[in-house]
């Protein structure tokens, strides 16, 4: 399984799709995870993120051996942005080769549904009545 | 003896970049270092946080020696 994890500081990280396709891969599933804004009724002026990037290398290989111990997986790509991003920015891109669709959607949502419960991300939000720290797990 | 640790996140914000906590001896659990570093933040106990030691996710009984880099880990949010 080929792999491909960053954090990026600039839209311009996000990946050429092109160069990971391949007559093996019947599959290619894309999340790009974009601010949105307004959030809980408040309007969004930008997020930061920040992120510990040596555990995020470890916890994306970790994540990457757990879905290919359960998916047919022939590529796994995640670019995550740190710093500022405004609204309707992309702030993640995952994507899943595969073969099969079936096991290209999955592993995707797996991947996103670890991404948020155990990557060490951090996100503040900054909206027009201040800012907070975005919880979610522990 | 003193042991540094990493924060980020809110922890981050909130006392900077690293904390020092004073530790009996090395080697020691990172349950005492926790507990130690929770008695001299006490305002830290609202917040939930998970541990990591070089650069990978530990638990409380976990042995750390001066030179290992520890972290604290505040609730993440990635996405």
């Amino acid at each position: 399984m080929r792999t491909d994890f960053q954090l990026i500081d600039n839209a311009k990280g996000f990946p050429d799709l092109e160069q990971f396709r391949s007559s093996t891969s019947g599959a290619e599933v894309v999340f790009n995870g974009i601010v949105r804004t307004p959030n809980k009724g408040l309007e969004v002026l930008y997020l930061e993120f920040e992120a510990y990037e040596a555990l995020f290398h470890n916890e994306m290989k970790r994540i990457a051996e757990s879905l290919e111990s359960q998916f047919q997986i022939n590529t796994l790509i995640l670019h995550h942005r740190i710093g500022r991003v405004l609204p309707g920015e992309l702030a993640v891109v995952a994507v899943v080769y595969s073969a099969h669709r079936k096991d290209a959607f999955q592993a995707c949502e797996m991947l996103m549904n670890e991404l948020k419960s155990t990557v060490p991300i951090w996100k503040k939000e900054f909206n027009s009545d201040g800012s907070f720290w975005v919880s979610q797990t522990p | 003896m003193i042991k540094e640790i990493h924060l980020f996140g809110l922890l981050k914000e909130q006392y900077g970049d690293t904390v020092c906590v004073e530790v009996p001896a090395f080697p020691c659990t990172i349950e005492k270092i926790v507990k130690n570093f929770r008695m001299s933040h006490s305002e830290v106990n609202d917040i939930p946080f998970l541990i990591a030691v070089n650069h990978f996710m530990a638990n409380e009984n976990d042995i750390v020696n001066e030179n290992d880099h520890m972290a604290l880990l505040p609730p993440v949010s990635g996405g």
